[in-house]
């Protein structure tokens, strides 16, 4: 991982970020949060997590964003009101309250890279070591959701199915009176 | 003091992140705004899971079969939150599809993705919600059905997602 890149990625994620809540126009900031998503998808290559790479390119930039587009399509995409100067000292000082907490308790995180972390200890080794063995899978991260944790992936996709039945109910049910 | 920064920078440039997606979701008061605000939050979550399974020197968790028959857990970055993430990700674009879902209907009704116009559309008495001549969107019936047609097109793409 190169340091300068990586400072790089973040500074533009965080100017996407800001963009994409700060523009006038809704379709602008649908552009302004693909954007984000993409660069937050290298950052995932520059992490070696390849797989997540590839999902947040496709479903984080390409899907919501249509998602979105379509539902801007559907009602509006103008921004009418501002927030009100009481709203902002309210949830300023609760997101500052959020991230005082958050960095109190970051302190007892590990430190970038280390292989001594709690995380690398138990069960990921022995993934990483069993998969070849015993799944004869060279992926260890398609092992993983496919053998060693294929109900984690059969509960996921029960959700999708949840949330597709969800959306479609909402949609097409109608009130009295309704149009 | 560099070097505190060098272990910690990740932490953050997400905790930046982070704050930027809360504030989006309390104090923006367009709708659609709002799920930005959490698409946002969410992704900085991603980065900072992915950010746990980083090893110094490791390479991507794919076995190279050209390092030795046996296996040695230290060459590889842990593949345990990349699973975890996947699948957060897919969950995500399924809660902001029902999301959209929601905001869509919402609009039908009220004609506004204002929150507080909305707020104060439903704590006025209830004969004027929904009534005719109280929706902007009444008066365009043609409008209704691509706003119908636009959610069916909504669930084949969730069912994709659950295809991966």
């Amino acid at each position: 991982m190169i340091l300068s890149l990586d400072i790089l990625l973040f500074a533009i994620l965080i100017v996407t970020a800001l963009l994409a809540l700060q523009v006038k126009d809704l379709l602008t900031a649908v552009a302004m949060l693909a954007g984000y998503s993409l660069f937050a998808a290298l950052l995932f290559a520059g992490m070696q997590a390849v797989d997540v790479a590839f999902v947040e390119a496709a479903l984080g930039a390409g899907l919501t964003g249509v998602l979105l587009i379509a539902a801007i399509l559907a009602t509006s995409r103008r921004i009418d009101g501002q927030e009100g100067m009481l709203r902002r000292v309210v949830v300023g000082s609760l997101v500052v309250g959020f991230v005082a907490l958050m960095l109190f308790a970051s302190g007892g995180l590990p430190d970038r890279g280390d292989p001594e972390a709690p995380a690398h200890q138990r069960v990921a080794p022995a993934y990483l070591e069993g998969s070849m063995e015993q799944t004869q899978t060279p992926n260890v991260v398609t092992a993983v959701l496919a053998d060693y944790r294929s109900m984690d992936t059969l509960g996921e996709t029960l959700v999708i199915l949840t949330a597709a039945l969800a959306a479609s109910l909402v949609l097409v049910r109608r009130e009295e009176g309704e149009p | 003091m560099p070097e505190l920064f060098l272990d910690r920078y990740v932490y953050l440039f997400v905790l930046v992140l982070l704050a930027i997606g809360l504030y989006g979701m309390l104090a923006k008061r367009n709708l659609v705004q709002k799920i930005i605000g959490l698409t946002i939050f969410t992704t900085a979550i991603y980065l900072f899971f992915i950010e746990g399974s980083v090893k110094d020197g490791a390479s991507a968790p794919v076995i190279d079969p050209a390092l030795g028959p046996t296996v040695d857990a230290a060459d590889y970055v842990d593949p345990l939150p990349h699973l975890l993430i996947l699948t957060a990700i897919v969950v995500g674009v399924g809660i902001v599809g029902v999301a959209l879902a929601m905001v869509v209907r919402i609009y039908r009704i009220h004609g506004t993705l204002d929150e507080d116009e909305l707020v104060r559309r439903m704590s006025a008495p209830k004969a004027e919600v929904g009534a005719p001549g109280d929706t902007p969107g009444a008066d365009r019936p043609d409008d209704d059905g691509t706003a119908a047609d636009d959610g069916d097109g909504q669930s084949p793409d969730d069912e994709r997602g659950g295809e991966r």
